[in-house]
């Protein structure tokens, strides 16, 4: 926030406001018309979640934008659906909830607190969670593995080829 | 340079001392070959082929990154299918990862979960294996590369090129069987896109599907049949084809680059027992070193990101390995033509691009050899490799298959491409679009001229030598830079007189009794004169090639040089 | 120097020695240039060599010993990051014996064996023509003893019964899968079908969906369904802004309240389409980007697709509930020939 403008891509940015700045916006945005409440510390913390099944829940409903751990994904009309690198519980709760920017909407009936709390385990786990096979690439997949190895594998491999059949250094 | 005589390496008293020694073998070693002689007769073949020369250069080695590549897969393998279960029944995951507790899934992921997260170097193996596909593949790309771009797939070694074209689709297929076994959410996604497109074909399409997955998809038997697919019926042709490969190789004798001493009839390098052997076994070992290191510190195909394939399900970014890439690419090029007529539909948005492109790429690939002997009407035999600049036709065909290849591929990442140079999606599609119709005739027509202007260079530098920048002053007072004359070894590298070897030569229209030629009407003789011209004949201007003849334009330089006179 | 004659035949002097090096009943092949490298001339310098390279086999050694001890040090099964260590720890102690193999191996046929050219003659692949001839007339007499040429009937009967062999290997393969028939044409949506949340399985109901929200749902648990009844199943019911729909004509009790329900099963290639944006109102399937327009009953408007994801008809029962009015009225998923 500030938009630049009402279809752009909303980017992350430094804040503008205070948290109390935003709050008293909060609530006189809320005293304007029915719409849901910020949410509460108990509703968005995910402590005894079903983390597993939060993940299904998260591969059925937001993967298909987000990736398969929330590395962030391509839209249409110049979106994307960003990372969720940098996103705490609350944001990704909030998120859900209201449905920001083109991202749809999902109300508590959809996704109940628990549901969602479910989610949240689940991001915030699979976030945490080192990579166990060496570097992780951004977790984006084969394109990253693919250059990889042909840089990392053949080339390397060409070079030591090239050191196996270089003429012999001639003595004197 | 003559052969040094009786100059054989067990006379020459050197510091490596033993290494050379040709003292004559001890009883024990005769003893032993006599005993595995007088059952196989083996003493005449040992003899024979343990001294077989074997050429060296760095760009014969590429071959062997796939063999061995192929090797390590088989020994990874092999302990990857002690663990792994292909079942497609449902069963509750109690494993050591914490994000998939209580999640149902399949035993096929279920025990790739195990093989990565219980059992000690498993995870291990697992990224070895793929990372050694990842390998074997790109190796096979490159290594098709360099015989293409050398001709070294010219007679007598045509079969070994169909050979090795087979085993470039199998490994293609092979690993698309490899990455779909564990049933994640990645890889059932392509194995549902390739459902559909089995479904696209005219007629048959919905059987073929049918009963390649033995159902409607899913299909309850496709993760068992991939796997015997994966790990008994194509790594049994792999492995034949394998040894026909080297067998053919091994009798015709490598291929070797121009240079001094080097001839169409020779082999020249280093014997096979023991310089060879040790080379190509310590290559063995750098290769497997390489996709270990990988393996240890490169995370590959982390399946347990993905989650257990659902078909309601799919993440954002999904891309398979690059060998089917490309496929991808097309599949989201091309525009989407539907026709339907007569109660069929024929999806040219799916059989375009994922059974008529590559079909025609593969085809091209397998017939290339017999196209290029077809228009230069070459019989010959070839053990000398072509530099590539020397064939600028060849070359640059070569040249523009590779940029339709990396079209396709990036294509196939598009999405991603979108998120990490903040371009719209859309325009990438169209970006691609464009490109793979306009760039790859530039990137022949640019790569055939470059071709053709490094072949100036050459002959001007046979002819003329390099310039030594020293500056002379004539009696006259011209001033001239003299040009030193290359040493005849590099003269040789460039191998000037194989360039006029393969170009075409077509009968005469009318021949000297003014008799016309029956080919010269026919339409086919036409064509094949034509692509003849335009794609191997060198440019006029670019001769002579012979060193010992001048140019006119030569000769009077060097009359005016000499005599002191001219402006 | 005659390079340009080289094609045909070795230079002369090559040929001889090779000739007269088999007078001296040479072992190995001839040289073309001996080699003296540092290692060679000096004792000193191939000794260093020598230790360089046992450095590199010394270094593998130790690599295996790294390995055997990761694998006891570490169990990867205790948490992710001590998977990660086992990994690599494994890994790298697996690659240092191997690379030190690499480069001993390397190094000591580099700078210890003797590096001098050989050459070896070709002697041409092809037979002499006399045996090309014999070999061509063993072929055409052992043929005429097989009596084929004079004998039309064993011929004939003879490739029947080849030509017949050929089948069996195919029919035995009838039974690899179900004859298409209508499989492809039908799903198990009808009249009354609940739509159910897929996770959850509990029906969904009016009111659960706020504006510009959507979910995925089916018609039966998913416990109950076969994976492959399954695959077909998952639809899409999106909650439009009150007035946005723009139904076929026909078409306008399909929806209910801006409730609008079509397959998730793209009819490109079989993805499921998961990405709504609710500004645009598009739906964007992941894996080609083809892109469908939600309030013209998803036409397409972008990507390979060539048809609209098809619309499942749907109303509300009297307990509130999400229900199918009918099945679809046209196969779900990619096109194929009999689809029509």
């Amino acid at each position: 926030m500030p938009l630049k403008q009402q279809e752009a891509q909303a980017v992350r940015k430094p804040n503008r406001y205070t948290d109390e700045q935003i709050a008293d916006l909060a609530a006189y945005v809320a005293s304007l018309g029915p719409g849901p409440a910020v949410p509460g510390k108990d509703q968005y913390t995910p402590s005894g979640a079903d983390i597993g099944f939060g993940g299904n829940l998260f591969r059925t409903n937001c993967s298909s934008c987000h990736n398969f751990v929330g590395a962030g994904g391509a839209l249409a009309d110049g979106k994307d659906a960003p990372s969720l690198r940098n996103a705490t519980d609350k944001e990704i709760y909030e998120a859900m909830l209201t449905g920001p920017g083109t991202m749809p909407v999902f109300s508590d009936n959809q996704l109940t607190e628990k549901e969602k709390q479910d989610i949240i385990a689940y991001v915030q786990d699979v976030k945490a969670e080192p990579d166990p096979g060496g570097a992780g690439l951004g977790r984006s997949g084969a394109v990253a593995e693919g250059l990889v190895g042909f840089l990392g594998g053949i080339v390397v491999l060409a070079g030591v080829a090239m050191w196996i059949g270089a003429r012999a250094k001639r003595a004197g | 340079m003559t052969t040094i005589r009786g100059a054989r390496p067990s006379n020459a008293p050197t510091a490596t001392g033993g290494a050379t020694g040709a003292r004559p073998a001890p009883t024990a070693v005769k003893n032993a070959l006599r005993e595995i002689d007088e059952r196989f007769g083996t003493a005449r073949f040992l003899k024979r082929n343990l001294n077989k020369v074997f050429p060296d250069h760095w760009s014969f080695m590429l071959g062997e990154i796939a063999l061995y590549s192929f090797v390590i897969l088989l020994l990874t393998g092999t302990f990857l299918t002690l663990f792994f279960r292909p079942g497609t029944n449902e069963v509750v995951y109690h494993g050591a990862y914490v994000p998939l507790q209580n999640v149902k899934m399949t035993e096929a992921f279920e025990s790739t979960l195990r093989l990565s997260f219980d059992i000690r170097g498993g995870l291990l193996m697992r990224q070895i294996h793929h990372w050694a596909a990842l390998v074997f593949m790109a190796a096979i790309v490159c290594h098709m590369c360099r015989i293409f771009f050398t001709g070294a797939f010219r007679k007598p070694r045509e079969t070994n090129w169909l050979i090795g074209f087979t085993l470039m689709t199998l490994g293609i297929f092979e690993g698309f069987c490899g990455y779909s076994l564990p049933d994640d959410l990645l890889s059932g996604t392509g194995l549902r896109i390739a459902y559909g497109v089995a479904e696209s074909i005219p007629i048959v399409g919905s059987y073929v599907a049918m009963f390649a997955f033995g159902g409607q998809f899913p299909g309850p038997d496709l993760i068992p049949r991939l796997y015997i697919v994966h790990v008994l019926l194509i790594p049994g042709i792999l492995l034949a084809l394998i040894t026909a490969h080297m067998l053919i190789m091994w009798h015709q004798k490598h291929t070797q680059w121009p240079d001094a001493h080097r001839t169409n009839d020779n082999v020249v390098g280093a014997p096979f027992y023991p310089a060879f052997m040790a080379k190509t076994g310590g290559f063995f070992f750098a290769v497997f070193a390489a996709v270990a290191l990988l393996g240890a510190v490169v995370q590959i195909n982390p399946v347990w990101l993905y989650g257990p394939y659902n078909p309601a399900q799919v993440g954002a970014g999904s891309q398979p390995d690059f060998y089917i890439g490309w496929l991808e690419g097309t599949l989201r090029m091309m525009p989407n033509w539907e026709n339907n007529f007569l109660g069929h539909t024929i999806s040219w948005n799916v059989l375009v691009p994922a059974v008529v492109v590559p079909g025609v790429f593969f085809t091209l690939i397998a017939i290339y050899p017999a196209i290029e002997a077809w228009v230069t009407k070459d019989r010959g035999q070839h053990n000398i490799c072509d530099r590539p600049r020397n064939k600028p036709g060849r070359t640059a065909f070569g040249a523009m298959m590779i940029a339709y290849f990396a079209i396709m591929l990036l294509a196939g990442g598009n999405d991603l491409i979108a998120v990490h140079f903040h371009i719209s999606l859309y325009a990438t599609t169209w970006i691609f679009r464009v490109a793979f119709i306009v760039l790859p005739p530039i990137v022949f027509w640019v790569t055939r001229r470059v071709c053709l202007g490094l072949q100036r260079r050459d002959l001007h530098s046979a002819h003329h030598g390099y310039e030594t920048g020293r500056i002379v002053m004539l009696p006259n007072g011209e001033f001239i830079e003299v040009e030193a004359a290359l040493p005849p070894q590099q003269i040789a590298r460039m191998g000037l007189e194989y360039r006029q070897r393969s170009a075409p030569q077509l009968p005469p229209a009318v021949d000297q009794h003014g008799v016309r030629s029956p080919a010269s009407n026919s339409p086919i003789e036409k064509v094949r004169g034509a692509l003849g011209g335009f794609i191997y004949e060198p440019e006029v201007g670019l001769e002579p090639t012979h060193l010992d003849e001048e140019s006119e334009h030569d000769a009077q330089e060097r009359h005016e040089i000499t005599s002191g006179l001219g402006d | 120097m005659s390079e340009h004659n080289s094609e045909k035949h070795a230079p002369a002097s090559v040929l001889a020695a090779a000739s007269h090096a088999s007078e001296e009943e040479s072992v190995r092949p001839p040289l073309i240039e001996r080699v003296i490298r540092p290692q060679d001339a000096d004792p000193k310098r191939a000794r260093r060599s020598e230790r360089l390279i046992a450095l590199f086999f010394l270094l593998s050694a130790v690599g295996t010993i790294g390995f055997i001890a990761a694998y006891v040090a570490y169990h990867p099964s205790n948490s992710t990051s001590e998977t990660q260590s086992s990994n690599v720890w494994l890994g790298a102690s697996l690659a240092l014996t191997l690379a030190g193999l690499a480069a001993g191996i390397i190094g000591w046929v580099r700078w210890l064996m003797p590096a001098h050219e050989t050459v070896q003659e070709r002697h041409g692949l092809a037979s002499s023509e006399d045996e090309l001839t014999d070999a061509a007339q063993v072929v055409m007499t052992g043929f005429d003893e097989t009596a084929l040429p004079r004998r039309s009937l064993l011929k004939r009967s003879l490739g029947l019964s080849l030509g017949l062999l050929a089948l069996p290997p195919i029919v035995i393969l009838r039974d690899l899968g179900p004859l298409p028939e209508k499989k492809l044409r039908t799903t198990l949506w009808e009249k009354n079908s609940p739509l159910l949340n897929a996770e959850t399985g509990k029906p969904v109901k009016l009111g659960d969906l706020a504006v510009g929200s959507f979910t995925t749902v089916v018609p039966k648990p998913v416990d109950d369904m076969t994976p492959e009844e399954y695959a077909k199943t998952p639809v899409l019911l999106i909650r439009l802004e009150p007035g946005l729909n723009k139904p076929f004509p026909g078409r306008e009790n399909w929806a209910y309240q801006d409730h609008v329900a079509y397959s998730k099963i793209c009819t490109h290639v079989g993805c499921p389409v998961g990405l709504y944006q609710k500004q645009s109102h598009k739906l964007l399937c992941p894996c080609h980007q083809s892109t469908f327009l939600v309030p013209e009953a998803c036409k397409v408007v972008f990507g390979p697709a060539a048809r609209r994801l098809p619309q499942l008809p749907i109303t509300v029962n009297a307990s509130g509930e999400f229900i199918a009015t009918a099945g679809f009225d046209e196969p779900v998923g990619p096109s194929f020939w009999e689809r029509g």
